[in-house]
């Protein structure tokens, strides 16, 4: 069986899919967090189960890129059963799309999630009572809790073996009758496309174009009527009907038992986002992450590193004397610096990031931001895959569809990479902050932050557009539950210890075995058009190379090149600065550059690329003239 | 009056919305339909974005969005 997970933004989706499927998707607490298709398979009560989580999408007529494919799937794909989740405490607005799906005639389960959030704002709902009405089976639940889930099943599998398509829900009575004026029109056509006729009809009355691509030409007449009767755009008399129907719908079932107090959130947001304490709060909260992780990982590194650091000599006696020994010295130092290294910094962000994100505070920067980013040519939202991208660019690429703009999208992919991700943070923080000191390390990011700025403005000069501004749904402030969390950080881990680390280790192995050969010098050659201008080791070469593979690289690679940890023995500060700011800006990484292939097409990737490698040779130059 | 010249605290009426098929989508996704009740609740400064709140929810709105807002004063 099986079943597609649709809903609007920010209402648990891929909450429930990962309670079905194990944790396999990222959640936050922000609309247009799954951008991309999530599947998984798994059994349930000796069903086989195929389980697909689509991007949140607030009907079936959104012109953003995430939720055009949303629909693109519901309309083309095959599958069993829709189940349709929403937001009860947003009952209304929810059913609008629920509105919509019914019309695609196939088995449908309503859900109805975050009954608590619901119950605390003293909504009480019928779910028997909306079931009539629609016509499908309705379930609450309790997402994260798990509470609710099992009967959703049940009633999927109740939806899928009695066929349960639901009533179709009556517009008023005029503009039913041009419906069907333009149904029985479609129906004369022989070009019958697989959908719905209804919803087809209604689609092209709302002048969709991706329909009117299809054909449906010579209905002007009676969208012409349907405007002259309601004195507005026939797309607007049509979402108006669907908004007041189910608004009816919505005050038919449920009761509001209290009245709406102020919340806490509102008086949390009476600080958070005043016109000046907002962003007192905005920079403390950004420097105190900061600090923590520095300050925790600095903690912890020292003395992993000096524990394996007394093993390794007792270690490399095992093996004999010559390129056995320097493979094993290789792969030891690879191995131990994911742990001694890498972890003691990753880990800390990792959680601070999950943190923030699903606390709701993000899209709030979004708010505060958003004038200075019009500074830049963009706008607020483009705020939300820039925070991504401290953790990891490639997320943070993909998140630039929640963006509506091709331009927006392009130049917030591009700018995106220069944001120092999670990778690049090893590396400021092991070689600036560690040898130099944090203010030099805050000093990166903050030149880092300029320079995406200073870029931002040199591109919307040469595209120039009105973007079309910043629209963005505010949630409520969450204090996720700890065991998300940690499964988040988990997930995001795995990606290090999967990938990052074996690199490591192979990469360390194999640089010590060229080294031990003599042939890494040759690589260091090659380099030199990099290192020579920047005033660098010429070892350093081979590690601006292996930098591309996975970012964290460049730091243990560095100290195998150098043959030393104590980096000052070999390089000036000036050499750390110049060498760290080219690190933080030239090419973005593999799986960076893969993704932005996929998403914003050759051309704007080598352009990317040119410009990154550009933006770091004059990074690079200028932290050599300065310091 | 349009949205954006109206004052933090005050509910409004929407009248009309000028803008293209998109602008007009994507005010409807979060409930800003002619006849429909909004409240403006606070504004960013440097005229920055505001944010509204009303029966589908509380959102952030740019200015140049909530310009195309045809609004009308409630009592």
């Amino acid at each position: 069986m099986k079943i597609v997970l649709i809903g609007q933004p920010n209402c648990g989706k891929s909450t429930i899919f990962n309670y079905l499927a194990g944790y396999k998707a990222i959640t936050s607490n922000f609309p247009g967090t799954t951008v991309k298709f999530h599947e998984s398979r798994f059994r349930l009560r000796g069903e086989e189960i195929q389980c697909i989580d689509l991007p949140g999408t607030y009907s079936l007529s959104s012109p953003e890129p995430a939720e055009k494919e949303a629909r693109r799937f519901l309309i083309n794909e095959k599958y069993d059963v829709i189940v349709n989740i929403l937001d009860a405490s947003l009952l209304g607005r929810g059913l609008e799309l629920t509105l919509e799906l019914l019309e695609l005639e196939k088995p449908t389960v309503l859900v109805l999630n975050m009954m608590d959030e619901a119950e605390r704002k003293g909504i009480m709902i019928d779910e028997k009572k909306l079931s009539q009405i629609l016509g499908i089976p309705v379930v609450k639940t309790i997402a994260y809790k798990g509470q609710g889930l099992t009967e959703m099943i049940e009633a999927v599998i109740k939806a899928k073996a009695e066929n349960l398509k639901g009533n179709p829900i009556s517009f008023s009575r005029d503009v039913e009758e041009i419906i069907s004026e333009v149904m029985e029109d479609l129906k004369r056509r022989d070009n019958v496309i697989n959908i719905p006729l209804r919803f087809l009809a209604i689609k092209l009355l709302e002048r969709d174009e991706e329909f009117l691509k299809l054909g449906g030409d010579g209905l002007e007449e009676s969208r012409k009527k349907l405007e002259i009767r309601h004195e507005r755009p026939s797309d607007l008399v049509i979402v108006s009907e669907r908004h007041a129907l189910a608004m009816n719908i919505a005050e038919r079932v449920s009761k509001v038992l209290t009245i709406p107090q102020p919340s806490l959130g509102d008086r949390i947001d009476d600080w958070l986002l005043h016109p000046i304490l907002g962003y007192v709060f905005l920079i403390f909260i950004f420097l105190g992450v900061f600090v923590t992780i520095f300050q925790l990982g600095k903690f912890l590194e020292e003395p992993l590193i000096g524990f394996f650091d007394s093993l390794e000599g007792s270690l490399s006696q095992f093996f004999p004397e010559g390129g056995l020994r320097a493979l094993f010295q290789g792969a030891y130092q690879g191995f131990n610096s994911g742990i001694g290294i890498v972890l003691p910094y990753l880990l800390p962000f990792l959680f601070l990031l999950s943190l923030l994100e699903d606390s709701g505070y993000l899209p709030r920067v979004a708010f505060l931001v958003d004038s200075f980013m019009h500074k830049i040519g963009l706008h607020g939202k483009s705020v939300l895959p820039f925070v991504l991208g401290y953790g990891c660019s490639v997320p943070a690429v993909m998140a630039t569809r929640i963006l509506e703009s091709e331009r927006d999208r392009m130049i917030t992919a591009i700018l995106v990479n220069f944001v120092p991700c999670s990778a690049r943070m090893i590396v400021i923080l092991g070689l600036v902050s560690y040898f130099l000191g944090p203010f030099y390390a805050l000093a990166v990011y903050f030149i880092n932050l300029i320079v995406i700025a200073l870029s931002g403005s040199i591109f919307s000069k040469f595209y120039r557009e009105v973007t079309p501004g910043l629209i963005l749904e505010v949630p409520p402030y969450r204090l996720p539950p700890l065991r998300i969390t940690f499964k988040k950080v988990w997930f995001r881990l795995r990606e290090f210890i999967g990938i990052a680390w074996p690199l490591l280790v192979v990469g360390s192995s194999v640089l010590a075995f060229l080294q031990h050969l003599g042939i890494e010098d040759l690589l260091n050659k090659v380099f030199l058009f990099i290192t020579y201008p920047l005033g660098l080791p010429q070892e350093l070469g081979v590690t601006l190379l292996l930098g591309i593979l996975r970012k964290e690289l460049t730091l243990l690679m560095t100290f195998q090149a150098l043959g030393t940890r104590n980096v000052l023995e070999v390089m000036n500060p000036s050499q750390i600065m110049s060498f760290v700011l080219f690190v933080t800006f030239y090419i973005p990484c593999l799986a960076t550059l893969a993704v932005l292939w996929k998403e914003i097409g050759r051309r704007w990737t080598l352009k990317a690329v040119g410009f990154s490698l550009s933006v770091a040779f004059l990074m690079g130059i200028l932290a050599r003239l300065a310091l | 009056m349009r949205l954006d010249e109206v004052e933090p605290g005050k509910t409004v009426k929407v009248l009309s919305i000028e803008g293209g098929r998109g602008v007009r989508q994507k005010l409807a996704d979060l409930g800003i339909l002619p006849g429909q009740l909004i409240k403006v609740v606070r504004s960013a400064p440097l005229l920055g974005p505001l944010m509204v709140s009303g029966r589908n929810g509380t959102f952030f709105i740019g200015r140049g969005m909530a310009k195309k807002v045809v609004v009308e004063e409630v009592a």
